[in-house]
């Protein structure tokens, strides 16, 4: 029986979390307020069929910076530990993730997943992204992606060519952009959370302009 | 597969029971002390009789080498000993041109490798380098016709002085690292290519070299010059004979490619197992101009190589695509970093890596984008293909994107021999190990077939060899 557990964070924390055996755990973070230097969460799956799903929204603006790494580590057979990073950066919002993701020699079957996709609003957003792999075993399913890029322009003039609005129709595609990760998560309330702060982050994006 | 006919037939022809093991006994004309230090580097400028600003350059090169430190990441190299390599070997008094002047000893080393069937057959311009310095130069005459210039490296400073001294060292200085310093430092052969305006060169021009001596460093400088509107293919392939000490091969390679002018680098290295082979390639792309890396790295103990790319103006493109097997105790640190400074740029990154028999094989790769530099786009795709439990793969790519206006993708896999692909072979009747061989050059494929016709040929025996014994 799998002991499933969902937790909503607003910020990425400097913690070690150690996976039990037969267990579940989401972490769903909805990062809006930035810190100074880099965080350092470890995810440490250590006994038999321990899995973690990460899914992390990052909206940024202003100044704020988003410096993490993370490490998950598979130690024990038959685990999984996945995490999605998705941020949209306005004003000089920064954002910098590196993911070390380390598959240990009896870490067979191991299951294993990063990806990091960024949306960059304004000209003075940066993004840097690390996607790390150290695979010590050949019984192991691992895979990352990461991309970096603006709103899509054909995709943009598609909807205004149906006569949206630049604002609705830009509103709309970033919404799009968030709303692929949100349906793996289950709990209602958080998605119906993260969707409003996505609209208000959105609002604030139009105001600065 | 089975081993080929005619690699069969060199391993019995050699006694050796690995067709990358022979060598050939050779005289040395001249060789330096083991060791390094300021006597040695004035020696051998001495022995090249070379300009007063080269000496210079070498002598600071030095001095910065002493002071740099080992690189802090990435594989061990714990294992070499600076005192005790040779810095400089020169097997002849002067460059020959012609094959059939070549004494019979290299001569019979050369063939080994199959170079004069290569050079038959469509190739425009051999420089082989033997030990240190280029003792086989040919070269299509109308090429030279249309100022194409192929020299050795220490040819083209006695020749084309002005040249020379305007882009030698620009692209990587000696401050680079510890390896680009050294190499600043006892430089000895490697090729000087100079493609004037608008000249095509539509055939690939090659060189083959190899260490054959034991202890013996080598430190080939290589600058190409592609000016505006041309084109070249340059093949660089590599094997050396096994030694039992550890042996150093520290290159450095700098490639100008011009407003609208393209260059595609191709690398075979297949060193002996015993070296450390640390190289410092690195491209600048003008406007509109293509530079392409093919970088295939097959032996040697430890490679570190990453070919760069630096987009200096609008419209460039880069490209490096790279191939990585690493055998038993071999570390293979591989891959390719594009930086994009300036608008309209882009580049494609394409990486496979194949690790079996506890072989670990890395894939190191950047790609910068600077502020103001619009419309940029890249593309970084990594696959590793891990064949048994023992081997390792890792993958460090690094994003660094200062621009919104970029399309940025990244993606990488790593997995093993799909058990249904190999049961489905084994069930036509092939064995276990013919299957494998099979997966593995089906894997490597998209990137054998960019190569010459040729250089396919032998790497697709490379790898069959390579393969042989790898499974029960």
């Amino acid at each position: 029986m799998f002991k499933n557990n969902i937790r909503l964070l607003d910020t990425i924390p400097n913690d070690t979390i150690i996976l039990e055996k037969n267990s579940r755990l989401i972490l769903v973070g909805l990062l809006e307020q930035g810190w100074s230097g880099q965080r350092h969460l470890v995810i440490d799956a250590q006994a038999k069929d321990a899995h973690c799903e990460c899914i992390f929204f990052i909206l940024g603006s202003h100044d704020s910076s988003f410096s993490a790494k993370i490490e998950a580590i598979h130690r024990a057979p038959f685990t999984s530990i996945k995490a999605r990073f998705r941020a949209a950066l306005t004003d000089s919002a920064s954002c910098d993730i590196e993911g070390i993701w380390k598959v240990e020699k009896k870490a067979i079957g191991a299951d294993t997943y990063f990806s990091h996709h960024t949306l960059l609003l304004s000209d003075k957003a940066s993004a840097k992204t690390a996607p790390y792999l150290e695979i010590k075993t050949d019984e192991v399913k691992a895979g990352h992606a990461a991309s970096v890029g603006k709103v899509d322009e054909d995709s943009l003039f598609y909807l205004l060519s149906r006569g949206l609005s630049e604002y609705e129709a830009r509103t709309l595609l970033v919404e799009g952009f968030f709303e692929a990760e949100l349906s793996a998560i289950e709990d209602d309330d958080i998605k119906n959370t993260i969707r409003n702060s996505v609209v208000s982050f959105l609002s604030h994006a139009k105001n600065e302009k | 597969m089975p081993v080929p006919k005619k690699t069969k037939n060199l391993l019995a022809q050699t006694g050796q029971t690995s067709a990358f093991s022979f060598r050939t006994k050779t005289k040395s004309f001249f060789a330096a002390d083991k060791g390094l230090n300021e006597d040695i580097i004035r020696e051998i400028s001495a022995q090249k009789s070379e300009p007063r600003w080269m000496l210079e350059f070498r002598l600071r090169a030095y001095e910065i080498f002493l002071k740099k430190k080992m690189p802090a990441w990435g594989p061990d190299l714990s294992g070499i000993d600076f005192a005790n390599l040779h810095y400089y070997i020169r097997p002849q008094d002067r460059v020959k041109r012609d094959w059939k002047d070549l004494p019979v000893e290299i001569k019979d080393t050369f063939d080994k490798l199959g170079i004069p069937e290569a050079e038959r057959k469509f190739l425009a311009g051999t420089g082989a380098q033997f030990e240190s310095e280029m003792v086989y130069h040919s070269f299509a005459e109308n090429l030279a016709k249309q100022g194409v210039i192929f020299e050795s490296t220490d040819d083209a400073l006695k020749h084309h002085p002005d040249i020379f001294k305007k882009y030698f060292g620009t692209i990587v200085p000696p401050a680079d690292n510890k390896f680009a310093a050294l190499n600043s430092a006892v430089w000895s052969g490697g090729s000087f290519i100079y493609i004037p305006k608008g000249v095509q060169v539509d055939l690939p021009l090659q060189a083959y070299f190899r260490i054959n001596s034991e202890n013996m460093g080598q430190f080939e400088r290589t600058l190409i010059i592609a000016d505006e509107g041309s084109s070249v293919h340059y093949v660089e392939g590599c094997t050396a004979p096994t030694y039992s000490s550890e042996s150093l091969h520290s290159a450095v390679v700098e490639v100008i490619v011009k407003k609208g002018a393209r260059v595609q680098y191709t690398t075979i290295q297949n060193w002996s197992n015993n070296v450390y082979n640390l190289v410092t390639k690195r491209a600048a792309a003008y406007e509109n101009a293509q530079m392409y890396w093919l970088d295939c790295n097959l032996g040697s103990k430890v490679t570190m190589k990453y070919p760069s790319i630096l987009l200096c103006q609008k419209g460039a493109k880069g490209e490096i695509q790279s191939l990585a097997f690493a055998g038993h105790e071999q570390h293979q640190d591989a891959g390719g970093k594009v930086i994009h400074l300036s608008a309209n740029t882009s580049s494609t990154i394409i990486s496979k890596s194949i690790s079996k028999k506890g072989g670990h094989s890395t894939y190191r790769g950047l790609v910068k984008v600077v502020p103001d530099a619009n419309n940029v786009t890249t593309r970084v795709v990594c696959d590793a293909l891990m064949l048994d439990k023992d081997s390792r793969s890792d993958t460090y790519p690094v994003m660094d994107i200062k621009e919104q206006d970029v399309a940025i993708a990244h993606e990488a896999t790593v997995s093993k021999i799909g058990e249904e692909e190999l049961f489905y072979l084994m069930s036509r009747g092939l064995s276990e190990e013919q299957a494998a061989t099979l997966i593995v050059n089906g894997f490597a494929n998209p990137i054998v077939k960019q190569l010459p016709m040729e250089y396919a040929v032998e790497l697709n025996r490379l790898l069959t060899l390579e393969m042989t014994g790898s499974v029960g």
